[in-house]
C-alpha cells in the first residue's frame, strides 16, 4: 500500500524538485550568459589594458618621431632644394651642377645637424627607445646621408656611422625593412618587428616617417624600440589559470608565445576546420570561440599600431569552472534540501497519520469483535472528528451487539440463557469442575404435562409457572449454570454432591409453586463420571435418562445407567444398519395367523417383521420398531413389509392355493414421508392383489395424534376398497369419540386386555361391554395376545370374532411355514365361500345396529 | 488532504520557491544591461567631414561659407558643367522657365508640391522675398545678382519699396524683368548666394536666420539641426525632400583646423571625407605609396591662384615694371615646390576647366633677364622696394609661395618685404584699395567667365576691392558689356579677347596657376562625388556611409 505519508512525501520532493530544476535551469542560462559575459569582460579588459599601455608607448614614440618629422618637413627649404635641382620635378629632368651639388650638400648638412639637435632631445625624453636616425635618399644627395644614433645600455645616445641607403639590399628585406616599408606605404608607419643587423640582429620595431618635399622623397626618419620591452608586458598576462598573451606578427608568425619559438607558425591559432581564427582585417574581435587541437578555447585579440596582433587565449573550462562549480553547489544543496524536506515532511505526515492508523487498527479490531481498541487522537482537525464518530459508532455498535447476544443467548421469558449459551456455559463448568476434582452430573428437567396445563389454565399461567420453576432452579443453581430450552425442558449442570437432596428440595418446591397450582417435574441425570462426553450430548442422555420414564406422572429424578448406553448405543446401531438390514434380508417378515373364533380355522393373517442381525442376535420389534419410527424411517419397513407381503401374495396366486387377506402396520410417520394411501394402492395394484385382500393395521395412538387427518386418510384407504383395522385398542389414552366418529372394520384389542383378564370380574365386564359396542358399531372384533384355553373360551362366550396369539401360532416366516406346511402341522385356511358368508353376515348384523339404531 | 496539511506544506514550498526566483532575479538583473543611457540622435550613419566655422550661414551675408546654402537650400536652377566647360543648365526648384527675345524677361513656373522643411509650401512670394531681402538686409553681399533686375538697385537704395521687375503671376509662376539682357543671369541664379528663402519663417526670424538652426530653413536635402558653436553642426537628412531623401542619413560638421588632430581623426576612422588642404604638409602621405591608392580623389579645381598688383602704386603702373614682375617668377618651380607640381600653371584669367577657358593663349615666358632688361628700360635698374601682404591665417604653403616669389623677384633686383598682417586688417585693407601686393585664390561661383573678370574687372569699385585699382575704364566696361552678348560665341571671344589684354598686355596681375582638389575618403563612404567646380560640399546628398559595424552584428 502506498501511504498517504509516502505520496505527501513523494509529492513534495516532486515540487522541490520541479522548483530547483526550473530555479536551475533558470540561474543556469543566466549564469552562463553572465559567466560569458564576465570572461569577455575580463577579456577585454585585460585586452584593453594591455593594448593601451602598449599603445601609450608606441604613442609616445610615434609622437616624438612625427615630431621630429615635422621639423625635418617644416625646415627643409623647398626653394633651396628647388634651387639645387635636388627636388621638384625639374630635378628629374636636370643633373645638378657642381656649384649646385656643394650648395645642397652644405645646405643639407645643417639641416641635418639642426635636425639632430631637435631629434635628439626629443629622443632623450621618449621612454623606450634605443635609437633615432635620419637616412637620406641617395637621389637628393650621395654625399649627405644623414644620421644615426643609437644606445648603449644606460648611458644614452651615441652617434654612429650614418646608414648609407645605397648600401642597402632591397631584396634583403628582413633587415632593410625599416627602409623600404616606410616608402612603400609613403606614410608613417610601425615596421617590424625584425632583426637589426646594425644593432647586432636584435630584434626591434621601428616607427618610421618618410620625408617628402615638393614631391620628392628626402629621407626616412624613425626610433627603434627593441620587443624586449614588449613581450615583458604581454608575457606578464595570466587570465584565468592558464589563459595567457601572446603577439603574432602580421604575417600570421608567432613574434611572443609562452611556449612556441618565435617566427613559427601560429598554429595554435588555427581551428579544427584548418581556418585561422584571426580575420585578414585589422578588426579587434571580442571572445571568439573555437575548437583546436580537440580544446574548446576563447580567444580575443586586437592588432596593434605596430601591425602586432595581441592575442589573449584562455581554454574554455577555465572560463567555465565557474558554473560547473554552481551546478555542484545547487545539486548538493537539492539533495540536502531534499533529504531535510523528505524528513520533515515524512515526521510530519507521521504525526498526521498516525490517528488514521489507530483508526484503522480500531475497525480491524472492530471486525473481530473487539471493542476496546484504543481511540486517543483528540486533534480538533477532521481527523480528530472522524475518530470521535467511530468512536460513537464503535459505542453504538457494542450496544447492539450485546443487546443481540443477550437476545441470542437468553430465554426472554425467564432470562436464562438458552440452549446454545447453556452449552457453553455448561462445558465451562464441567471443565471448571473437573479441574476442581469433583464429579459433575448433567440435569435435564421436563414439567410433566404442560401443555395439557397451558390448555386448561392459559399460556399466562403456564409462563408463571415456568418463570417460577426457572426461579426454583436459579436458587439451586445461579443463572450461569442453568438453561431453558424449550417450553417446559431446563437443564442445569452441577456437582453430584448433595444432588439428590437439592433435587428432592425442588421437588418439593415446585409442588407448592404458583400457589399449588404446580405440576409434577421428570428430572433425567447424567453424572459425566459414566462417559466424559460434550454438554450436548450429556443433555441428551440426561433427557433419555428422563423420556425412558414417559409413562410416570409422578415428580422424580432417574439417572441415566448403563443400560441405558446400551440402549442409545443399539438405537444407534439399528439406525446406521437399517438399510444394509433390508438388503441384507436380516429383516425378515413374519406372518402370525388369526383364527376365526367360529371356525378355528385361519381368516387374516398379519404380517410382522423380525430382525435377525449377524451381530446382535434376533432383535424384537420393540426393540427396532420405536427406533425407526424416532427416526422416521419406519415408513421403509412399513413399505418392505408391503412389497414382502405381495411378492407372497403374487406367489400364492396360483392355482391351488388359497389367498388369504394380510394385514401390514402403518406408523404415524409413514404418512409424512409420502402419500402413504397412493403409494399402498399404487403397490398393489400394479402386483394384481385384490385390495380387499388387503388390511391397514393403523393403531389408536396415530389416530390421536392428528385426527382429522387420520380420519381423512382412513376414508381414503376404506374408499378405495381397503380394510381398515384399528391396532391395539385399548392401550392407550382410548377415547370413545374416535370410535364414534371413525368407521372400522376391524377392532384389535391389545394384549393387555388379555393380560389383564384374570385379575378380576371388573376386566372381564368391560371387554364384553366394548366388544358388544364394537360390534354394534359395525366392526369386526379381533384379540390378540391369546395364549391359554380359558381366554378362547371365554372370548368365544363374548363373541369376539377372531382371535391372534401363541395359542394357536406364533409369527412364522415364510421358510418356517414351508416347513410346518410339510409337517402338515397347520390350521386350516378358511375357503372363500365360508370368508364370504362371514362377510355377508357382519354387513347383516350391521345393518341390523343401523336399523336399530334409527328405530330407536 | 487535510487543510492544516496542505498549508503546513504549502508554506515552505512556496517559500523556497520564491527564495528560488528570488535569487534567479536577482541574478539576472544583474546580466541586465543599463538602459539609463539617453539615446540623442543616433549620428553613426552620419557622413563626417571637416568645416571651417562660419560667422554665419546667411547665405546672403557671406561670400565664402556656402555648405549650409547648397545643402539645406536650392536654388531655382542649378548648373552643371563638363570638364571642357560646356555648361547647362538645370530645373531645381523652378521646373521651367522662357525667356523672352529681347532676353530681358524670364518667366519662372515652380515646381509644385515643394515643401520647406517647416512644412509651408514653396511660392511666387517665397522667392520674391528672396531677392528683396538680398538687396535690402543689412549685410548682405551677392546683391549683383538681383541688381540685374529692373528696379533692383533703386529697392537697393531704399528708392522703391518692392522690386519692380518681379512680377507674381500665380503661386507657382512669376517673371522676371531684367535691365538689360545678361547670359548668365541662369548661372547666376545657380550661385549658393540666390538660394531661396521661406518668406514667413525668415521674415520671423528676423536676425536668428543664419544663426540659429531652428529658423533656418529651406528646402534642401538636409535640415539643419544643430550648431554646436566652436565644435560642429548636425544636418539631419531631409527624408521628404522634393529631390527624394539624400544618400546618406545625415551631415556631422566638425569645426577643426589643427592638421594633426584632423589626421589623426582621419586615421581612426572618424572622417569620412578629408580634404588634403586641411592637413598641410601631411598630405605627402597620402599622396605616396599605395596605402590610400584606392581612396585617394584628384579633382580638377576651377580656381586660379594669382599675384595681384595693385596699379596704385606708383612702381606699379608702370606696365614694363609689372611684366617684368610677371616674366622673373618661375612659375612650374612655384607650383612644384609649394605645390609638388600638382597642379597646371595658367596664363590667362579663366582657368582650365571653366566656360570660355582659351588653351590657345600664349605662355607667360620665365625670363629673368629680360625681366631685369624692362625693369631697366622702366628707369628702375637697380629695382624698387614694395610690401607683399600674408594673412597670418594662411597656410604654410601660401607662405612658402610669397617666400618663392619674393626670392624670384630678388634676382632682379626687386625687393619685396612679407609682411604679414591678421585677417581682418588684410581684408579691410584689400577692399581699401591698400594691399601693394598679396596672393589669392578665385574659385568660380558659378560656371561664366563674367564670374572671374567682372569680379576683377568689372567696374571701379570691383578692382578697387580687389587691391588691384585697375584704371581702364574702358576695358571694364567692354567686360559689363560682354554680359548681354546675346551670341554665346561672340560673347566669348569678347572675354578671351578681354583677358588677353588685360593679362597678356597689360600685365595687371599674375596668373600663377589652377591646382587641383586631394580627397582621402574612409573605407565606409560610398558615392564620392564632386561638383563641377571639384567641390564635394554640394554634392553631399550623393553620398552614403555604411551602417556602423556594431549595427551589423547586433
Amino acid at each position: 500500500m502506498k501511504s498517504i505519508r509516502a505520496k505527501i512525501t513523494a509529492i513534495t520532493i516532486a515540487a522541490i524538485l520541479t522548483s530547483i530544476l526550473s530555479v536551475f535551469a533558470a540561474c543556469y542560462s543566466t549564469i552562463v550568459k553572465e559567466n560569458d559575459r564576465r570572461s569577455a569582460e575580463i577579456m577585454d579588459l585585460q585586452l584593453d589594458n594591455t593594448q593601451l599601455n602598449l599603445e601609450r608607448y608606441f604613442e609616445s614614440v610615434e609622437k616624438s618621431v612625427e615630431m621630429a618629422a615635422n621639423i625635418a618637413s617644416d625646415s627643409l627649404d623647398s626653394v633651396v632644394l628647388i634651387e639645387c635641382n635636388a627636388a621638384g620635378k625639374s630635378a628629374l629632368l636636370n643633373e645638378r651642377s657642381e656649384e649646385q651639388e656643394v650648395m645642397l650638400d652644405e645646405y643639407l648638412r645643417e639641416y641635418c645637424g639642426n635636425l639632430q639637435k631637435s631629434f635628439a632631445s626629443v629622443a632623450a625624453h621618449t621612454y623606450g627607445v634605443i635609437t633615432y636616425y635620419y637616412c637620406l635618399n641617395p637621389e637628393v644627395s650621395t654625399n649627405v646621408h644623414g644620421f644615426f644614433y643609437s644606445k648603449v645600455g644606460k648611458t644614452g645616445f651615441d652617434e654612429q656611422p650614418p646608414l648609407d641607403a645605397r648600401e642597402l639590399d632591397p631584396n634583403d628585406m628582413a633587415h632593410t625593412t625599416w627602409y623600404y616599408t616606410p616608402i612603400q606605404r609613403g606614410y608613417p608607419s610601425w615596421v617590424g618587428p625584425y632583426t637589426a643587423h646594425f644593432l647586432n640582429e636584435m630584434w626591434i620595431c621601428s616607427y618610421l616617417v618618410p620625408i617628402y618635399k615638393s614631391g620628392t622623397l628626402i629621407g626616412v626618419l624613425g626610433m627603434d624600440i627593441p620587443m624586449d620591452t614588449l613581450v615583458d608586458q604581454v608575457s606578464q598576462i595570466r587570465i584565468y589559470k592558464s589563459g595567457y598573451a601572446c603577439l603574432i606578427d602580421p604575417y600570421g608568425k608567432v613574434f611572443y608565445h609562452p611556449d612556441v619559438p618565435i617566427g613559427t607558425e601560429a598554429e595554435f591559432l588555427v581551428d579544427d576546420n584548418g581556418e585561422s581564427i584571426l580575420s585578414e582585417e585589422g578588426d579587434e574581435m571580442h571572445q571568439l570561440r573555437y575548437r583546436s587541437k580537440g580544446q574548446d578555447m576563447r580567444l580575443a585579440y586586437c592588432t596593434l599600431s605596430n601591425g602586432l596582433r595581441l592575442v589573449l587565449v584562455v581554454p574554455s573550462n577555465e572560463i567555465n569552472s565557474t558554473w560547473t562549480r554552481f551546478t555542484r553547489i545547487i545539486l548538493l544543496s537539492t539533495v540536502l534540501v531534499i533529504i531535510v524536506y523528505s524528513v520533515a515532511v515524512s515526521f510530519i505526515m507521521s504525526i498526521l497519520t498516525r490517528p488514521l492508523q489507530d483508526l484503522t487498527a480500531a475497525s480491524r479490531r472492530l471486525a473481530n469483535g473487539d471493542y476496546d481498541a484504543k481511540l486517543d487522537y483528540k486533534g480538533k482537525d477532521e481527523v480528530g472528528e472522524l475518530t470521535d464518530s467511530f468512536a460513537q459508532m464503535r459505542d453504538q455498535l457494542k450496544l447492539y451487539i450485546d443487546d443481540l447476544n443477550h437476545q441470542i443467548y437468553t430465554d426472554a421469558l425467564t432470562e436464562l440463557p438458552n440452549m446454545r449459551r447453556f452449552f457453553d456455559l455448561a462445558e465451562a463448568e464441567n471443565k471448571r469442575l473437573a479441574e476442581e476434582g469433583k464429579p459433575s452430573v448433567m440435569l435435564f428437567f421436563n414439567l410433566i404435562g404442560m401443555k395439557h396445563y397451558n390448555r386448561q389454565f392459559g399460556f399466562d399461567e403456564g409462563d408463571r409457572l415456568i418463570r417460577e420453576f426457572a426461579d426454583i432452579l436459579r436458587r439451586h443453581y445461579g443463572k450461569e449454570r442453568l438453561g431453558r430450552f424449550a417450553q417446559d425442558h431446563f437443564a442445569a449442570v452441577t456437582e453430584e454432591d448433595h444432588l439428590e437432596k437439592n433435587l428432592k428440595e425442588i421437588i418439593a418446591r415446585l409442588r407448592v409453586a404458583n400457589n399449588g397450582n404446580s405440576l409434577p417435574v421428570r428430572i433425567g441425570i447424567y453424572p459425566m463420571r459414566l462417559e466424559p462426553v460434550g454438554a450436548d450430548v450429556a443433555c441428551d442422555r440426561a433427557k433419555y435418562a428422563c423420556d425412558q420414564h414417559r409413562s410416570s406422572y409422578e415428580s422424580g429424578f432417574y439417572y441415566f445407567t448403563h443400560m441405558m448406553l446400551k440402549q442409545v448405543e443399539n438405537m444407534r446401531y439399528i439406525i446406521s444398519h437399517f438399510d444394509q438390514a433390508l438388503e441384507e434380508k436380516w429383516v425378515k417378515v413374519c406372518y402370525q395367523p388369526i383364527i376365526r373364533s367360529e371356525t378355528g380355522k385361519v381368516c387374516d393373517e398379519e404380517a410382522l417383521s423380525r430382525w435377525i442381525d449377524p451381530e446382535l442376535g434376533l432383535l424384537s420389534p420393540a426393540d427396532f420398531i420405536p427406533v425407526l419410527e424416532d427416526a422416521r424411517l419406519i415408513y421403509k419397513l412399513d413399505l418392505y413389509v408391503l412389497d414382502q407381503v405381495l411378492e407372497k401374495m403374487k406367489s400364492q396366486s396360483a392355482p391351488g392355493y388359497r389367498l388369504i387377506p394380510q394385514s401390514v402396520n402403518l406408523s404415524r410417520s409413514d404418512f409424512d414421508a409420502c402419500d402413504m394411501v397412493e403409494e399402498i394402492r399404487r403397490r398393489v395394484d400394479e402386483a394384481g392383489i385384490e385390495r380387499r385382500l388387503i388390511s391397514i393395521e393403523i393403531t389408536e395412538s396415530i389416530i390421536g395424534s392428528d385426527f382429522e387427518f387420520m380420519k381423512r386418510e382412513i376414508e381414503r384407504f376404506r374408499s378405495l376398497g381397503f380394510r381398515v383395522w384399528m391396532d391395539d385398542f385399548g392401550s392407550g389414552y382410548s377415547s370413545l369419540d374416535v370410535l364414534q366418529s371413525l368407521q372400522f372394520d376391524l377392532i384389535k384389542f391389545d394384549m393387555s386386555f388379555m393380560r389383564r383378564l384374570d385379575q378380576g370380574e371388573n376386566s372381564r365386564i368391560i371387554l364384553t361391554e366394548l366388544m358388544k359396542m364394537a360390534r354394534e358399531l359395525g366392526a369386526s372384533t379381533l384379540c390378540e395376545g391369546v395364549e391359554t384355553e380359558s381366554q378362547v373360551q371365554f372370548l368365544k362366550q363374548i363373541g369376539c370374532d377372531r382371535m391372534q396369539g401363541y395359542y394357536y401360532a406364533k409369527p412364522n416366516s415364510m421358510e418356517e411355514i414351508a416347513e410346518l406346511v410339510k409337517r402338515g402341522d397347520t390350521i386350516p385356511l378358511e375357503t372363500p365361500e365360508e370368508t364370504r358368508m362371514f362377510e355377508e353376515r357382519l354387513e347383516h348384523q350391521k345393518g341390523i345396529f343401523e336399523k336399530g339404531e334409527t328405530e330407536e | 488532504m487535510n487543510k492544516r496539511m496542505t498549508k503546513f506544506i504549502a508554506i515552505p514550498l512556496s517559500a523556497f520557491l520564491s527564495l528560488g526566483m528570488f535569487s534567479a532575479c536577482t541574478v539576472l538583473n544583474n546580466s541586465g544591461t543599463p538602459a539609463e543611457e539617453e539615446k540623442k540622435d543616433d549620428i553613426s550613419g552620419y557622413i563626417t567631414s571637416i568645416e571651417d566655422e562660419p560667422d554665419t550661414v546667411d547665405f546672403q551675408c557671406t561670400t565664402i561659407h556656402y555648405t549650409i546654402a547648397t545643402n539645406v537650400f536650392n536654388r531655382l536652377v542649378d548648373m552643371e558643367a563638363d570638364r571642357k566647360g560646356r555648361v547647362k543648365i538645370r530645373p531645381s526648384l523652378a521646373e521651367s522657365w522662357e525667356i523672352s527675345e529681347d532676353g530681358r524677361v524670364y518667366t519662372f513656373h515652380l515646381r509644385k508640391g515643394v515643401r520647406f522643411s517647416n512644412g509651408s509650401d514653396l511660392t511666387s512670394s517665397d522667392v520674391e522675398y528672396t531677392f528683396t531681402r538680398l538687396l535690402t538686409y543689412p549685410g548682405t553681399f551677392n546683391k549683383d545678382i538681383a541688381e540685374w533686375i529692373v528696379g533692383g538697385v533703386a529697392l537697393e537704395h531704399g528708392e522703391a519699396d518692392r522690386l519692380e521687375g518681379f512680377r507674381t503671376i500665380s503661386d507657382h509662376d512669376f517673371e522676371l524683368t531684367l535691365e538689360e539682357p545678361f547670359e548668365a543671369f541662369l548661372a547666376c541664379l545657380s550661385m549658393p548666394g540666390a538660394s531661396i528663402l521661406d518668406r514667413e519663417t525668415t521674415e520671423q526670424a528676423g536676425d536668428k536666420f543664419g544663426i540659429d538652426p531652428a529658423w533656418t530653413i529651406g528646402t534642401g536635402s538636409f535640415i539643419l539641426t544643430e550648431w554646436d558653436r566652436e565644435k560642429g553642426m548636425i544636418l539631419k537628412a531631409n527624408k521628404d525632400c522634393w529631390a527624394g531623401a539624400p544618400g546618406s542619413e545625415g551631415l556631422n560638421f566638425l569645426f577643426m583646423n589643427d592638421p594633426e588632430e584632423i589626421r589623426m581623426m582621419f586615421e581612426d576612422g572618424s572622417l569620412d571625407v578629408l580634404n588634403l588642404d586641411e592637413v598641410g604638409s601631411a598630405a605627402e602621405y597620402y599622396m605616396h605609396g599605395d596605402i590610400y591608392r584606392d581612396r585617394l580623389y584628384e579633382v580638377p579645381r576651377i580656381a586660379l591662384t594669382y599675384i595681384a598688383l595693385n596699379e596704385s602704386v606708383p612702381e606699379l603702373r608702370d606696365v614694363r615694371v609689372r611684366k617684368a614682375l610677371q616674366m622673373s617668377l618661375n612659375r612650374p618651380v612655384l607650383l612644384d615646390a609649394v605645390y609638388s607640381g600638382r597642379g597646371k600653371v595658367e596664363n590667362g584669367i579663366f582657368p582650365e576647366g571653366l566656360y570660355g577657358y582659351n588653351p590657345d593663349l600664349a605662355e607667360i615666358p620665365y625670363d629673368p633677364e629680360g625681366a631685369k632688361a624692362l625693369l631697366a628700360e622702366a628707369g628702375m635698374p637697380d629695382g624698387f622696394s614694395f610690401t607683399v601682404y600674408v594673412k597670418s591665417s594662411s597656410t604654410q604653403w601660401e607662405m612658402t609661395l610669397m617666400r618663392m616669389a619674393v626670392s624670384m623677384w630678388e634676382e632682379i633686383g626687386v625687393r619685396a618685404e612679407i609682411k604679414v598682417v591678421s585677417e581682418d586688417e588684410f581684408m579691410t585693407n584689400r577692399k581699401a584699395g591698400t594691399l601693394d601686393c598679396y596672393s589669392a585664390m578665385w574659385s568660380a561661383d558659378f560656371n561664366d567667365p563674367d564670374n572671374f573678370i567682372y569680379t576683377f574687372f568689372g567696374t571701379k569699385e570691383n578692382t578697387k576691392n580687389r587691391s588691384l585699382n585697375y584704371p581702364k575704364e574702358d576695358i571694364m566696361a567692354r567686360v559689363r558689356a560682354a554680359r548681354g552678348i546675346h551670341d554665346s560665341e561672340k560673347r566669348i571671344e569678347e572675354y578671351q579677347a578681354l583677358e588677353e589684354l588685360i593679362v597678356q598686355q597689360d600685365a595687371a596681375w599674375i596668373p600663377l596657376f589652377s591646382r587641383k582638389y586631394y580627397y582621402v575618403t574612409s573605407k565606409r563612404l560610398h558615392g564620392f562625388s564632386y561638383d563641377w567646380m571639384g567641390s564635394v560640399k554640394n554634392v553631399y546628398r550623393r553620398m552614403w556611409v555604411d551602417p556602423p559595424a556594431d549595427e551589423v552584428k547586433s
